[in-house]
């Protein structure tokens, strides 16, 4: 990679997202519209192979999909600075609810069923503290929502290797 | 070739042949690539590209291979003929240009070159090493699963809806599923085994053979090949429903084929072993048994198959690679239902029971109106027309990282720093620290691939970032950068933030050549015909060598002749041409004096 390549890459990595794709930064977007757009931004880009900008696109893509990764932006673009020291207790608590639970459960599905329900919960919470303005609440929900990620794929992990 | 009204013909060979099989031979220095190949021909040569030898050990693969060399691979051809895959890869697509060339005079300069889409990183770059070598520029490397999506969304004029494609060739499974939007092909996920394909399930049915003959003749003897013998009488097809892609059946009498057509194959399908036990495989898909000759160990043997034996041999694979689908596909968050269609790849796909599993998944969405031979080259040959026309309408494909990318950290743990699936081109920067304190340089450890622990993993490449300033452990900020171009090719940059020191690699350390190697090899091949020559004369010198030292040996004992015989014996063992035949002149004038002498 050439040098100035490195620097346009990382004035990139401080900007807006949302900007690049014509959405109004918010936590509640449609993935619909979301691809819509992607595609024809994959469109427009016209010489795909010395072209940086596919990099960009694809980039801002993957955050914009995540609702993590997208809750993470907006508060990075809201200039919410993390509170890592501080743990939540409730979440701290949910976690080792589930890591126990998973430690003697053999239904698989059931587990995932189980958390699926969790991160939904999450999600809607990120919606309204980020519709209210809560970034305090929104920060936390962030924090809870990586946990739960985080089990989601240990299950699936689990249940890949025991289907073999 | 797309021709004016945008579709795809196929270049055919001068008879009339639009495959070529991925097989070549080499015996008695004759090159020989897809058709009339030698008994020992090589197939299934893209499982080997890009791995080290240290991978053939870790992965169990069987070839014989050349033992002195520890890092590249030479696969065995003949006695006297070694080639690395990314040779043996470049003599078949010399052929294809060389097909080219003889139908329209034109030399192949660039072009799309399809790959699994489960192939690695060093698997990618090495494809394009082979294409390097048969001097061809890659305009784009894309996914064989992508380019079939391609010639299908075309053919049928069908463009919105996710799709899967089954590829399963004859060396690689891949699984991709993706998502058509006018004109858009977005890959959303890719899965596969690239160890896994139908030469695996020739090698079964063979397994069946021997089996049996073991047990009629009793035997543990070790039995290496088996090689059928065709007996046109013993082969009744039961049923005239043989479609005609089985173009390596033909009937023996001329009339329409009736219930009682006898078929025998055609002629110059007989030749190699492998080739034939194909054959059995294509008969047991339309008839519930047969009864074949074969010749195991120079002895004739004649035993029934059943499909149903072989169909039990094969299920285990068959099972894992449906796993491989239901997994790919429940990753991304999508289910069964969601499956608009399942377009069918690869020629092992007209297994009956490949297909029957993936029915009993999908349901009545298995498409097999697509030829599944054709799919990927129609795909690849209209994504070179759209890169080449600069045509307005053309199809744009997205395709993502098979497999995740990782450096190693303390403890042989990997940490990803771009998973699998993320669409591609991307580019992505995570900052390390040192270990220790006043440590000045920093070893990075690339790696591909999904488990936790590096041995586990394909190595991509190792370097070492040196220079860095003598700081307290954990102060040094080293940022290392990953950039995957559209073909999935990775560089690898790594810097230290203070000093700007910085390093970029690109990856393709294991398989075991460097860009020297490959340019080198590139001016080989230009010299072919040379180099070629010095292995004739160097083959031809050593036969004839052997040839005098057995007959000096046979009538003399004479003191003086021993030396030059040890002499002679020991240049044979060696490869350079001048002393053996030094060497050898030596040993002929003295034998001929000797024998003067006895004479007078």
């Amino acid at each position: 990679m050439r040098k100035e390549n490195v620097v346009v890459e990382r004035v990139f990595m401080s900007s807006n997202h949302f900007t690049l794709f014509g959405i109004e930064p918010a936590f509640n977007i449609s993935f619909d519209e979301l691809e819509k757009k992607y595609i024809e931004l994959s469109k427009t880009d016209i010489n795909e192979r010395e072209s940086k900008s596919m990099e960009n696109i694809n980039k801002a893509y993957q955050v914009l999909k995540s609702p993590l990764k997208r809750a993470e932006h907006l508060l990075d673009l809201f200039d919410v600075k993390s509170k890592k020291e501080h743990l939540d207790p409730e979440i701290l608590n949910e976690s080792m609810e589930i890591r126990e639970y998973f430690l003697d459960c053999d239904d698989l599905q059931f587990a995932s069923r189980m958390i699926d329900e969790k991160v939904k919960d999450c999600t809607k919470n990120l919606i309204n503290a980020f519709a209210t303005k809560n970034f305090d609440e929104a920060a936390t929900q962030v924090f809870r929502l990586r946990y739960l990620y985080k089990s989601f794929e240990e299950i699936k992990e689990n249940a890949a290797s025991s289907n073999f | 070739m797309v021709n004016k009204a945008g579709n795809v013909e196929i270049f055919k060979d001068e008879q009339g042949r639009e495959l070529l099989p991925s097989v070549i031979s080499y015996e008695k220095d004759v090159l020989k690539v897809g058709y009339d190949v030698g008994e020992n021909a090589i197939c299934s040569i893209k499982r080997l590209m890009g791995k080290s030898v240290k991978d053939l050990h870790k992965e169990g693969i069987n070839c014989e291979i050349d033992n002195e060399s520890e890092k590249v691979i030479r696969v065995k051809c003949s006695e006297e003929k070694y080639l690395t895959p990314i040779e043996i890869s470049a003599e078949i697509l010399k052929t294809l240009c060389k097909r080219v060339k003889k139908f329209t005079g034109m030399k192949v300069n660039k072009a799309v070159i399809t790959v699994p889409a489960y192939f690695d990183d060093s698997a990618r770059n090495a494809t394009k090493y082979a294409a390097k070598l048969a001097g061809i520029d890659v305009l784009r490397l894309i996914n064989e699963p992508t380019a079939a999506a391609l010639s299908y969304s075309i053919e049928k004029n069908n463009n919105s809806g996710i799709y899967a494609v089954y590829d399963l060739g004859g060396g690689t499974f891949d699984i991709s599923i993706l998502k058509l939007h006018q004109g858009v092909f977005q890959v959303l996920a890719v899965g596969g085994d690239t160890k896994l394909g139908g030469d695996d399930f020739d090698h079964l049915l063979s397994l069946i053979v021997l089996e049996k003959y073991r047990e009629q003749v009793g035997l543990n003897k070790k039995c290496s090949s088996v090689i059928p013998v065709w007996d046109p009488e013993s082969l009744i097809a039961s049923e005239h429903t043989r479609k005609l892609y089985n173009k390596n059946w033909i009937p023996v009498s001329s009339t329409a084929p009736s219930d009682t057509t006898t078929y025998k194959l055609q002629h110059s399908y007989t030749k190699t072993g492998i080739c034939n036990i194909r054959a059995i495989k294509e008969y047991l898909s339309e008839d519930t048994s047969g009864t074949f000759e074969f010749s195991i160990n120079g002895e004739l043997f004649k035993c029934k198959i059943t499909k149903e034996e072989f169909e039990q041999a094969i299920s285990p694979l068959v099972n894992k690679t449906i796993n491989i689908v239901t997994r790919t596909i429940s990753n991304i968050d999508l289910k069964i239902d969601d499956i608009k269609g399942v377009i069918l790849v690869g020629g092992a796909t007209r297994v009956p029971l490949v297909q029957n599993s993936l029915i009993k998944l999908f349901g009545n969405k298995v498409l097999n109106d697509v030829d599944p031979d054709k799919a990927v080259a129609n795909g690849a040959a209209l994504q070179a027309h759209y890169l080449t026309s600069n045509s307005k309408d053309r199809n744009i494909l997205l395709d993502v990282l098979p497999l995740s990318l990782g450096i190693e950290t303390m403890g042989g743990i990997v940490e990803k720093i771009i998973p699998r699936n993320t669409p591609l081109p991307v580019s992505e920067i995570k900052e390390f620290t040192t270990y220790a304190n006043g440590q000045t340089a920093m070893k990075i450890h690339v790696c591909q691939g999904e488990r936790e622990m590096i041995k586990d993993n394909k190595s991509l490449a190792r370097f070492e970032l040196k220079g860095i300033p003598q700081l307290p452990a954990g102060s040094a900020k080293v940022e290392i950068g990953f950039t995957v171009s559209i073909d999935g090719i990775l560089t690898v940059t790594a810097r230290e933030k203070t000093t700007g020191v910085e390093q970029t690699v690109k990856i393709n350390s294991s398989s075991g050549l460097n860009e020297e190697d490959i340019q080198d090899m590139v001016n080989q091949s230009v010299s072919n015909f040379d180099e070629d020559m010095k292995a004739r004369s160097l083959a031809e010198a050593k036969i004839n060598g052997n040839k005098l030292i057995h007959l000096v040996e046979n009538v003399s004992t004479e003191q003086k002749l021993k030396i030059l015989l040890q002499n002679a014996k020991d240049a044979l063992q060696e490869n350079d041409l001048d002393n053996i035949n030094n060497a050898i002149s030596e040993l002929e004038n003295s034998a001929l004096e000797l024998c003067e002498s006895a004479d007078r």
